[in-house]
């Protein structure tokens, strides 16, 4: 990392003042701690992207293709023919600094490089070189560089220090939005084979066996009996969820994340006894047994890829309609890009709920509706039984996750549901929930162990809101409606703040859900004792 | 004697803080460090406002600790130290830097009473009091530096277990069915 | 350095009429040549601008949604931050365009700290923004005075209103104030805070200071070395009217350094960031509604993508399957 500095310099004084060069001249330093592992060459290749091989990016040599700046600028012209987005974004740009102090990275980093004027800047100096007139004649003068080795070194590592969460595009005067940016530098870093591990892994595994962890069709459904356990243990009663079952009502598909790692199992445990307690009529499938798309943090074409499994499943199982699990960018996607890319769904019919008859008009072109959407209108038209009071050892804040909020604007109905099954709950300051929610630091793909450093950094605006409640109202359960949320927050806080759990709401919901013909319960899902265990039956 | 620099401590308190505040903040790039100095919503700047907060509060312990002769008091002080290394943990920061900042308190209080310190003995007396308390408060800083960085590593092998554990309940279950069934039952 | 430069440009571009009109009385080539040219490109190079981009398919249905989502009936949606109709999306954007709403978000602000030091610079971005803005096209619609025969009524008024605060004569004008101090503000700005001067290019200056300069040479013009309207006017009709001549007492060279300037920034303009102003329509983001789970958006270069099929899946794991007890299509 940086030089080692004698003692005598510590102690006399810390007037470390960093270089005053301009951006464009301060070569990038691939920081261990940072980044992402680069992807493998058995991972790039099973989904047939280019320069598939074995690198490091703490190396030097990156085994760069031949001739890579001519692929770079080709990428570049196809895409700014192709996204309006893209190239309205390249040009309109007017640094107002506006953007500036609202990224995560830039908060907790103070790394200039992380404000998303930059982070665009870093591409529009390129843009600016090859693709418009006083860029090709001014050069440097007119903000604009050459494409060449160390530019391409900082596009990979800051646009896998951007986790697309569209805050900055919120305060933009002109709603250019970084996402779109990265997004695409992250498609031309693919055409070079610079993508990480952590996303091209599961991008693979999804791609060949349904789902990002790669699980195997009998993995899944005997995790699945892992958990149906856990709740007979709990509640005394035997869920029987089916799997690929033809002629069913509603296709559920939700991100794999839940089906494996805590705490998204307790949270797909209140799925399958919310189901069961409802009696629908539903099956899960282990073709299409991911909700998430880590396709979309390479390339629109590998997120189209896998996406098309869902709606392809929903045809052949000839389902009704879908219900899409708690995820945050799988819903962004979904609500996005599902329907323009593999659409039209005419086989499939308008989401109506079965228990309250309530028809979804708001999806009736995507016929997939949010199980959030789905339990706030059970909650509302009084079909569940509830006792709130099991969650009363909690005090719950919500997080909005970036994609919910900024890409569908997904407020109140996780609210709903969580203040109609818990009894304490409590905001967190208003210029960090909603619109305004901080990232939990680790999404778009960047929620690897080796680059912590990165995430705790850009974890931190979001931990601190937390903080702030847990010092005011004693706040221990952070709830959100997100699988990378539920991974990421949860190291997010113990280091941050240690004491606050993390939880999904369906996890709040199946502890408060009085089921018919259930045993006292004597301990959460997650086996903690409940506050009131052992004193007289709820039911 | 020890009375007089207390009081001259307390009396200097916010030229102290500011100029220690400035010295940790100037750590950061310039372009940096003004957001850190001029965004006061907290929710805005959680590292300029750790910063700020924690010097207050650890120049009050240390005061209170120099007062009573009690001395540094590393315990009471940890959670505020806690608060700012937390945070320079996990950023561009060696270890030397990272907690580094302490000392620079040194400095403040000498330019801060930079005419007292010339004019008085006993003043400079209790100063070398005071410097071996910052010194203490840099030993403590650097423990709380090193629980930080071991954090960060628990947390990695942390998560790894956590995506593993099913996994590995799984491979007990494949070991039933498999050979080793056998010597399970056995073992039962 | 990246503000040193425009700033030289800019003292060039004002000598080089200085020079061009008073020594080499090239008064045809200022007045006359150089303003159908510059109008010429602007016209030209913005209509070229707003096609390239609107020729640009728009893929994807990408709103950022700044509140509730349109859902069950019982949930209020938030119909402007959020929209799901035209109406709610043109609602959305006269925000954008006439009172900046994004850059308004800024103001928000709650449990600060210290003194009134805590207002951020950024409610004063907002202001100064805005201030600029509307200035600019007030004092633009005011010199429809020189390209109409008979002054529009609207033009009148709107002189009236300007010079409400009847100070001095000719009487002074509170766009002319607020806009000069606005443009300062905006470039003052980019010196003083170090994230904006770090991220500020020559492009961000030059546009700034060519600004001063028109504003500043309108006010002289106007204010101090009085210049004759009437030669002004005579000029200006004849340039609207396509029959141009230069008046025998025409104006005096300050007014063509003013005409040069903005000649300068018109021609410029295409060219360079100023052609925000016609892409914030058509950002995609903010001029779209939030409803693509209603409606089927079309992306017109859709093409087919390779898949991994059921089928193949199938046949990777039927034996799997089939041993937990998962239905299979082929036995």
């Amino acid at each position: 990392m940086a030089k080692e500095m004698k003692p005598n310099e510590i102690i006399g004084s810390i007037d470390y003042n960093p270089p005053k060069t301009d951006w464009m001249s301060t070569p990038v330093q691939i920081k261990p701690g940072m980044f992402c592992w680069g992807a493998k060459a058995k991972s790039i290749n099973t989904v047939g992207f280019p320069n598939a091989r074995d690198w490091n990016p703490g190396e030097e040599d990156w085994k760069l293709p031949e001739n890579w700046q001519g692929t770079v600028l080709e990428g570049i012209a196809d895409r700014l023919k192709k996204y309006r987005s893209f190239r309205l974004f390249m040009d309109i740009c007017v640094r107002c600094g506006a953007c500036a102090d609202k990224c995560h990275f830039y908060i907790g980093s103070g790394d200039p490089k992380n404000m998303p004027v930059l982070r665009a800047e870093l591409m529009r100096s390129v843009y600016r070189r090859y693709f418009t007139t006083p860029g090709k004649m001014l050069g440097k003068l007119a903000g604009a560089r050459d494409l060449d080795i160390n530019v391409l070194k900082e596009w990979w590592y800051y646009f896998f220090q951007c986790t697309e969460c569209r805050r900055c595009s919120v305060f933009c005067p002109y709603g250019i939005d970084t996402a779109e940016i990265t997004i695409m530098g992250r498609e031309l870093m693919n055409l070079l084979g610079l993508n990480i591990e952590w996303t091209m892994g599961p991008v693979a595994a999804c791609y060949m066996k349904g789902n990002h962890l790669g699980l195997e069709p009998h993995t899944i459904t005997s995790n699945i009996e892992f958990m149906l356990d856990d709740i007979e243990t709990i509640t005394g009663i035997k869920v029987n969820p089916s799997f690929n079952r033809k002629g069913a009502e509603i296709l559920f598909v939700t991100p794999s994340g839940d089906l494996f790692a805590d705490p998204g199992t307790y949270t797909c445990m209140g799925y399958l006894m919310l189901f069961h307690e409802l009696g629908l009529d539903y099956t899960w499938s282990t073709y299409a047994s991911e909700g998430g798309n880590f396709g979309f943090f390479t390339s629109n074409e590998m997120a189209k890829r896998l996406n098309s499994k869902i709606y392809a499943e929903a045809k052949r199982l000839g389902v009704k309609y879908i219900i899409g699990g708690e995820c945050g960018h799988m819903w962004r996607v979904l609500n996005q890009y599902m329907d323009t890319w593999n659409g039209p769904a005419d086989f499939l019919e308008v989401p109506k709920s079965p228990i309250t008859g309530t028809v979804f008009e708001n999806t009736k072109s995507t016929k997939m509706v949010h199980i959030v959407e789905f339990t706030a209108d059970l909650i509302k038209n009084g079909k569940l039984k509830l006792d709130p009071s099991r969650n009363d050892h909690l005090k719950v804040t919500f997080h909005d996750s970036c994609n919910t909020a900024r890409g569908m604007g997904f407020f109140e109905e996780p609210r709903f549901v969580a203040k109609a099954v818990c009894n304490n709950f409590y905001e967190m300051p208003e210029d960090t929930i909603r619109e305004k929610t901080f990232c939990c630091g680790s999404g778009s793909g960047l929620n690897a162990g080796e680059d912590m450093d990165l995430r705790m950094r850009g974890g931190l605006p979001r931990a601190n809101a937390v903080k702030f409640v847990r010092d005011k109202y004693g706040v221990n359960m952070l709830a959100n409606i997100c699988a990378i949320d539920r991974a990421a927050l949860t190291t997010s806080m113990n280091y941050w703040v240690p004491g606050v759990g993390v939880t999904g709401v369906h996890e709040l919901v199946a502890n408060a859900l009085v089921m018919k013909g259930e045993k006292p319960r004597t301990t959460d899902l997650r086996g903690e004792p409940l506050p009131n265990a052992g004193g007289e039956s709820d039911v | 004697m020890n009375v007089s620099l207390k009081d001259l401590l307390s009396e200097k308190k916010p030229d102290i803080l500011n100029i220690w505040f400035d010295e940790i903040i100037d750590t950061y790039p310039a372009d940096t460090s003004l957001f850190l100095k001029k965004q006061k919503n907290r929710f805005h700047n959680p590292v300029g406002h750790a910063i700020l907060h924690g010097t207050g509060e650890i120049f009050d312990k240390l005061l209170e600790g120099y007062a009573s002769g009690r001395g540094t008091g590393a315990e009471e002080i940890a959670p505020f130290l806690d608060n700012i290394i937390r945070v320079r943990a996990v950023q561009d920061f060696t270890a030397s830097r990272a907690v580094g900042f302490v000392f620079a308190l040194k400095k403040a209080v000498r330019s801060a009473l930079e005419s007292s310190v010339r004019e008085s003995g006993d003043i400079r007396a209790g100063l070398e009091k005071f410097d071996s308390m910052v010194d203490g408060l840099a030993l403590a800083a650097f423990d709380i530096y090193m629980q930080c960085r071991e954090k960060i590593y628990a947390l990695r092998a942390e998560e790894i277990e956590k995506r593993t554990f099913r996994l590995l309940q799984q491979a007990n279950l494949i070991c039933e069915v498999d050979e080793e069934k056998k010597d399970l039952d056995r073992g039962e | 350095m990246r503000a040193l430069l425009p700033f030289i440009t800019v003292i060039v571009l004002v000598l080089l009429a200085i020079v061009g009109v008073e020594a080499a009385n090239l008064q045809f080539l200022f007045g006359v040549v150089i303003p159908y040219a510059a109008a010429a490109i602007f016209l030209a190079g913005v209509i070229y601008k707003v096609v390239s981009w609107g020729r640009v398919p728009v893929p994807f249905r990408i709103p950022t949604t700044c509140g509730q989502q349109k859902t069950l009936p019982w949930i209020k949606q938030s119909r402007i931050e959020n929209p799901t109709t035209s109406a709610g999306v043109i609602t959305r954007m006269l925000l954008e365009v006439f009172l900046f709403r994004s850059l308004f978000r800024n103001l928000k602000t709650e449990l600060r700290e210290g003194p009134q030091l805590s207002y951020g610079s950024d409610k004063w971005l907002w202001l100064a923004g805005l201030s600029f803005h509307w200035t600019f096209l007030l004092i633009l619609i005011r010199h429809l005075r020189f390209f109409t025969q008979n002054v529009p009524i609207p033009v009148q008024m709107l002189e009236h209103l300007d010079s409400f605060l009847q100070i001095g004569l000719p009487l002074l004008y509170i766009t002319d104030v607020i806009f000069l101090a606005a443009v300062t503000f905006l470039l003052i700005r980019r010196f003083t805070i170090p994230q904006v001067k770090y991220i500020s290019l020559a492009a961000d200056y030059f546009p700034l200071f060519l600004i001063l300069g028109i504003g500043v040479s309108g006010v002289l013009m106007r204010y101090f070395i009085k210049t004759d309207v009437v030669g002004v006017k005579e000029l200006t009709m004849s340039l609207v009217s396509f029959s141009p001549a230069i008046p025998k007492d025409g104006p005096g060279t300050i007014f063509y350094v003013h005409l040069f300037l903005i000649s300068a920034l018109f021609a410029y303009f295409p060219f360079s960031k100023l052609v925000h102003m016609g892409g914030v329509f058509l950002s995609p983001t903010r001029n779209l509604a939030n409803n693509s789970r209603m409606v089927r958006h079309v992306n017109p270069w859709n093409y087919p993508v390779k898949v991994h099929t059921y089928e193949e899946y199938e046949n990777d794991f039927r034996e799997k399957m089939k041993t937990a007890g998962i239905p299979v299509e082929k036995e």
